[in-house]
């Protein structure tokens, strides 16, 4: 059974998505007991595939993947186009098995979160289920043809999560989530085609040659068909710019707009503040993540030399997003808008770990990836607990929370200091890692200036000035909320509200205090992923 | 060659044109059951089963007959079974007040005129071919006999009318060019270039291409829905077919020509993707979205290894563009429907918007459709020109083409948005079980097609010479 493991991961929330239709829309009860079954189900699973996962395997890049299936899908004949083979590979190496348990297990949340959900509930628990299984996909997809796949199926659910389920403007919300993603896939589709025209299989004998979507394959350059468009040493221009520089931008730009990058980010607060909280909890936990790890995956292992060439200027972006993201969550008034600012500045902290490419660097942004799904899934649960109670998240609204809600302010305070990177908790980890990568950086072939360093703790200090004041607006001083009748509504957290958190904040303060368990099973794929990089993006700068 | 030797050779190939035959016989059977009161369910079932009838006798032979005027091959043999396949599940669209025999004998004389123009391979024979699909046209587009009916009717009899007399004016410099009508005799020289472009305006005036779109907009709004589904797909696949083999046997054609060619897709694209954007009405914004598909089309027929990616793409394109005008069809009561009219209607038929979502975005091309699978074997075939001709022409159409997808969204989605997310209406409305199931086997293939798309191929059978 472990052989189909991820099959499984993937299948069962949307066997459990399809299996909702047998119920009827007023069914609402039972509905969510299946919903949650099928997410109990895959956390099992998860778990299962994260303790049998072995930590050293493989010796370089292209061969340390684990549990690959692979089932040819389509393979038809298209006159000199060859012959197209799309293939349903799978497999995970020691990024993506975190990304998978991150997945599964923020979806449970989301769950739980949504459980008094009235309104569409068959609906609703359909399109989130699919939502869970494409995002898995993604995480687990080695063909590229698949990874686009999950990537564009993930759009379509949430878009009617956020336009159905929303605030009062929805509508826009939704739709500029959509186009702007839309923007950034089609950019990496043009590139995903220009790829498979440049790649031959290398299973085939020598001479034969057959196109392929492996993603696996388009990271060896040696599969490259010589003098094609995409091949290492290819003499095919665009805009004076060599053609494999113009295909790691354009993917460049796709995935930032998803991770989201300033300036390509102002879909990400209107989706946040007009979804309902379960879906900013996904939208920020898991969305994000995908634009992150699609630089992992396919535009740094296949483009090393122009990742090698672009790294100072990904690191300038990542301190940009930083800079700026916290400056203007700095200036929110509405609580949920300043949480979505601070994921843009956090974001910026895995682009300047990846640009960094060291060990210490990228593994720090891939950790901040991890520690930044706990820590804004309890943010933005931290909003919808009092977004609940009085229909209103503007902070200066409240004050003095702390005296009537103890047991929140408690969460609060946690999840905002390990947000600001208090050490002893999860924020730190990877923002210190991403700091050493950064400062590591400056010399050798790779050049990140000094001052990125110094920017990024800048951006660090502004994280806590905005954290720290509003915490001191809202929960410090006497108490005193805006509308009278909120008064009977502020109650502390009830029994389901500390299910929710409970493990958030357990997770935040495992991964701070004892990091290792995470760090030591992506080392050793990460280790690979820079040596990797290095040597190709060294190989090609070599006259 | 005497009488006797000729027809025997008409004798003889009477046979492949039997699909044919039995079409015109049967329109004319539908216009006598006419005379007779024949109901209207009875005149339906009988253009069904003439269309049933015409597909199980296309025959399976391929090469070149009656005197060299006709060709068989895996193209035709396989667009002779789309287009009477497609009119079939037009036929089967809910009875309107506009439908009558007449109606149907229109319909078929116009598949037939497509069905010829299929396999001509003599520019007289394929100009008939295209005024006969012309002239059921028009009259098809005037059926609903309002005052936006008669408008469209005369806008598309005015255009078609002028591009008919550039395309014969184009024959007949072709035909002093190379002395001869077959299109095997076609030499490039200046002569028969300027002839052979003249005549394409034809075609591309059938095809709706830029800039010969203009009656595009108008007939779809004022004609009939059922007849604008046939028209979208009929007469405009025949007319790309013929470009496919028009253009494959002129072989290597000079850059100018394929640059052109591509000029005017990408005008397609962008001039239909941005005019669908403001469009109130649904049929007029699939109108604007029609010209915009023919854009993508249009690159397909230049090359002969498109072959996949051509057949591939009119499928698809038959299916959508069917299925859409069905949902619109099932959708009206008097007139257009706008798309206000559709507002809030996803609360009480899920199931119904859930369809619009699949189509819609089939439309646009993004997975997991049908859609997606014919634009990526699109931009495919189009990466593998630009990489064999390095002709910039072709990034900016794969460029262009590409993100036109994110305007798509925009305006194709309005459909499924009305429907979903614009507060409730008091609009009754009640589906008849039938058009539900034909509705939800038409979206299903479209999942079905992205899933296994390879099943194309594996019902083709090998043509005997």
């Amino acid at each position: 059974m472990s052989a189909h493991l991820l099959s499984l991961i993937i299948l069962i929330p949307i066997i459990g998505s399809i299996s909702l239709l047998l119920f009827k829309e007023r069914q609402t009860q039972s509905i969510k007991n299946v919903a949650l079954a099928f997410a109990i189900l895959q956390m099992i699973f998860a778990v299962w595939l994260v303790v049998v996962f072995d930590v050293n395997f493989g010796t370089q890049m292209t061969d340390a993947f684990q549990f690959i299936e692979k089932v040819n899908w389509i393979s038809m004949d298209v006159g000199t186009l060859g012959t197209f083979n799309i293939a349903y590979l799978v497999g995970v190496d020691g990024i993506s098995v975190w990304l998978v348990f991150l997945t599964s297990f923020i979806m449970l949340i989301g769950i739980i979160a949504s459980w008094k959900l009235k309104q569409q509930v068959h609906s609703y628990f359909m399109l989130y289920l699919l939502l869970s299984g494409s995002i898995v996909g993604c995480f687990v997809a080695l063909d590229f043809f698949l990874f686009y796949l999950f990537f564009e199926l993930m759009l379509l659910p949430m878009f009617f999560l956020i336009g159905l389920w929303g605030g009062p403007r929805k509508s826009y919300a939704s739709i500029k989530f959509f186009i702007y993603t839309l923007i950034g896939s089609l950019l990496i589709l043009i590139v995903m085609i220009g790829l498979y025209l440049s790649v031959k299989s290398p299973d085939f004998p020598e001479g034969q040659i057959v196109h392929t979507f492996n993603l696996i394959h388009m990271m060896n350059p040696d599969n490259f068909i010589p003098g094609s468009a995409l091949a290492m040493d290819t003499s095919w221009t665009l805009f004076g710019m060599p053609m494999r520089w113009i295909a790691f931008l354009a993917l460049l730009l796709g995935f930032a707009i998803k991770l989201p990058v300033v300036p390509f980010h102002t879909w990400l607060p209107d989706a946040h503040v007009e979804a309902s909280t379960p879906i900013s909890v996904v939208l920020a936990a898991l969305l994000l993540k995908v634009g992150g790890y699609g630089l992992y995956r396919v535009a740094f292992s296949i483009f090393p030399e122009a990742a090698v060439h672009f790294g100072t200027m990904i690191a300038i972006l990542g301190v940009i997003s930083i800079l700026y993201g916290g400056l203007n969550a700095m200036a929110q008034q509405d609580l949920k808008r300043l949480i979505a600012y601070s994921s843009v500045a956090h974001m910026g902290f895995v682009l300047v770990g990846l640009g960094s490419l060291t060990v210490e660097g990228a593994s720090g942004g891939v950790f901040q990836m991890i520690s930044h799904g706990l820590i804004s899934a309890a943010s933005f649960l931290i909003v919808g607990v009092i977004y609940d109670r009085t229909q209103d998240r503007t902070i200066e609204n409240f004050s003095g929370l702390a005296t009537k809600l103890p047991g929140y302010t408690f969460v609060v305070v946690l999840v905002f200091f390990a947000s600001l990177g208090l050490p002893g908790l999860s924020g730190f980890v990877g923002e210190l890692m991403v700091l050493m990568g950064a400062f590591q950086a400056n010399g050798g072939q790779l050049i990140l200036p000094l001052w990125i360093g110094g920017a990024v703790i800048v951006g660090i200090l502004i994280a806590s000035a905005y954290y720290l004041w509003v915490i001191q607006r809202m929960f410090f001083g006497k108490y005193w909320v805006r509308e009278e009748r909120w008064l009977v509504a502020m109650k502390d957290l009830d029994l389901r509200e500390w299910i929710l958190f409970t493990p958030l904040i357990v997770g935040i303060v495992v991964l701070g205090l004892y990091p290792k368990v995470v760090l030591d099973a992506m080392g050793h794929t990460m280790q690979l992923f820079i040596t990797h990089v290095a040597y190709y993006g060294q190989l090609a700068s070599q006259p | 060659m005497d009488l006797q030797q000729q027809l025997i050779t008409i004798q003889q190939d009477l046979g492949l044109i039997s699909s044919e035959i039995v079409l015109m016989v049967g329109a004319m059977g539908l216009l006598i059951a006419g005379l007779f009161k024949v109901p209207l369910f009875g005149i339906k079932s009988m253009a069904a089963g003439l269309l049933v009838l015409a597909m199980w006798l296309v025959p399976t032979t391929q090469g070149l007959f009656f005197d060299q005027t006709l060709l068989r091959d895996d193209q035709t043999y396989f667009l002779s079974h789309l287009l009477p396949m497609a009119t079939l599940v037009v036929v089967m669209f809910k009875f309107q007040k506009h439908q009558n025999y007449e109606f149907y004998f229109l319909m078929i004389s116009v598949l037939v005129g497509a069905m010829f123009m299929l396999g001509a391979n003599n520019f007289l024979i394929l100009y008939i071919a295209i005024e006969l699909t012309s002239y059921g046209s028009y009259l098809l587009t005037g059926f609903r006999f309002d005052r936006l009916g008669s408008e469209a009717s005369i806008k598309y009899l005015l255009f078609g009318g002028v591009s008919s007399a550039v395309m014969i004016f184009g024959i007949s410099l072709l035909y002093g060019a190379n002395l001869s009508l077959y299109f095997q005799a076609f030499h490039l020289t200046p002569m028969s270039a300027i002839g052979l472009l003249l005549f394409m305006v034809g075609l591309l005036f059938k095809t709706s291409v830029v800039p010969f779109h203009l009656w595009t907009p108008a007939t779809y709004e004022g004609a009939p829905t059922d007849a604008v589904a046939f028209l979208s797909v009929v007469p405009k696949i025949a007319g790309f077919a013929v470009l496919y083999h028009i253009l494959s046997l002129v072989g290597h054609l000079h850059p100018f020509v394929i640059d052109l060619i591509l000029i005017l897709a990408i005008g397609s694209i962008i001039l239909g993707t941005l005019g669908a954007l403001l469009q109130t009405d649904v049929k007029r914004m699939l109108s604007y979205g029609a010209i915009a598909h023919s854009g993508m089309i249009l690159p397909l027929c230049l090359f002969e290894v498109a072959l996949g990616a051509f057949k591939y793409y009119v499928i698809i394109y038959a299916i959508m563009n069917v299925t859409a005008f069905l949902f619109i069809q099932l959708h009206e009561r008097e007139g257009n429907v706008s798309f206000s009219n559709l507002a809030g209607l996803g609360a009480k038929h899920p199931f119904m918007g859930f369809l619009s979502v699949i189509w819609s975005i089939s439309l646009v091309g993004l997975p997991p459709t049908a859609g997606f699978i014919a634009k990526f074997f699109l931009f495919s075939m189009a990466w593998v020109s630009y990489l064999a001709s390095g002709s910039g022409y072709w990034m900016a159409f794969i460029v262009i083409g590409v993100l036109s997808s994110t305007v798509a969204l925009y305006f194709y989605l309005r459909l499924p948005y009305f429907y979903f997310f614009k507060p409730k209406s008091d609009l009754k409305l009640t589906f008849h079980k039938m058009h539900m199931l034909l509705l939800t086997v038409l979206t299903i293939s479209l999942i079905y097609l992205f899933l296994q798309p390879d099943i194309l191929d594996k019902f083709a059978p090998i043509l005997k010479p």
